[in-house]
């Protein structure tokens, strides 16, 4: 099984950590044999969710722990966002598309397009997101 | 910051930088918004540049279309990669977006 971890810190001017996610978590993608409008879709998905904890569980404070652990297993690929913040409100939004010319609203969507297995527990005072989706058949 | 802007025959020429996130979308929401507000509400975006874009950055040229629209002008786009293009057909905002190939047409497009 191949294994890839970041961490780092919210700051909502900086972007930094999208290459982290971009050149230490998406090949484990790549290497499952995702074709390159998925990698993109799930790098989007993974962009999406910091965007959230940024946003919401930290109320876009700067310095605050963000780490995502990444595994490929034979059957999915799973990454695991872990926060220290504001609890997630539940259930978890569906990832209804939203209006179309509604402002906003669409992250949801793209994190659940990404992933189609999304589950949430909070322990220690810790957010733990589990984003799944199952790899492609080898042929 | 990372907006360029020329005018072409009364309409409005806008290009978007490489990256359209959390971090600027703020920046460029308003650039945009004066952009659109100080000219006839024709307006054309150009993605040329643009290789990423998350919701926030949906939300600024959705921003935009509102703009033009409410001083009866409308915003097109024009010369969306791929991925960017997955992404409108993803959220369906290519529903509510005349998209076109290239720039010129989208000009052209303004009659």
């Amino acid at each position: 099984m191949q294994r890839a971890e970041i961490d780092f810190t919210s700051d909502p001017d900086n972007t930094a950590w999208h290459g982290l996610i971009e050149q230490r978590l998406i090949p484990l993608a790549r290497g499952a044999g995702f074709d390159e409008l998925v990698l993109f879709g799930l790098q989007l998905a993974l962009v999406e969710a910091v965007n959230n904890i940024i946003e919401h569980a930290y109320d876009m404070a700067r310095g605050q722990p963000i780490a995502i652990s990444g595994e490929c297993a034979a059957d999915a690929l799973r990454y695991r966002l872990r926060d220290r913040g504001q609890p997630m409100p539940l259930p978890l939004p569906p990832g209804a598309p939203a209006a179309p010319d509604a402002s906003g609203g669409r992250g949801w969507q793209i994190i659940r397009a990404g992933f189609p297995d999304v589950s949430y527990t909070r322990r220690d005072d810790i957010n733990l997101l589990t984003l799944s989706r199952p790899v492609p058949e080898k042929p | 910051m990372s907006l360029t802007h020329r005018q072409e025959n009364g309409i409005d020429v806008v290009s978007l930088p490489e990256r359209l996130v959390m971090a600027n979308a703020g920046d460029a929401r308003a650039e945009l918004k004066q952009i659109i507000q100080a000219g006839s509400g024709r307006v054309v975006v150009n993605l040329g540049d643009t290789e990423f874009m998350d919701s926030s950055g949906l939300a600024v040229v959705v921003a935009g279309l509102q703009a033009a629209r409410k001083m009866d002008g409308d915003l097109y786009l024009a010369q969306m990669s791929d991925t960017i293009r997955a992404l409108f057909e993803l959220t369906r905002l290519h529903t509510v977006f005349q998209i076109f190939d290239d720039e010129t047409a989208a000009v052209r497009a303004f009659g």
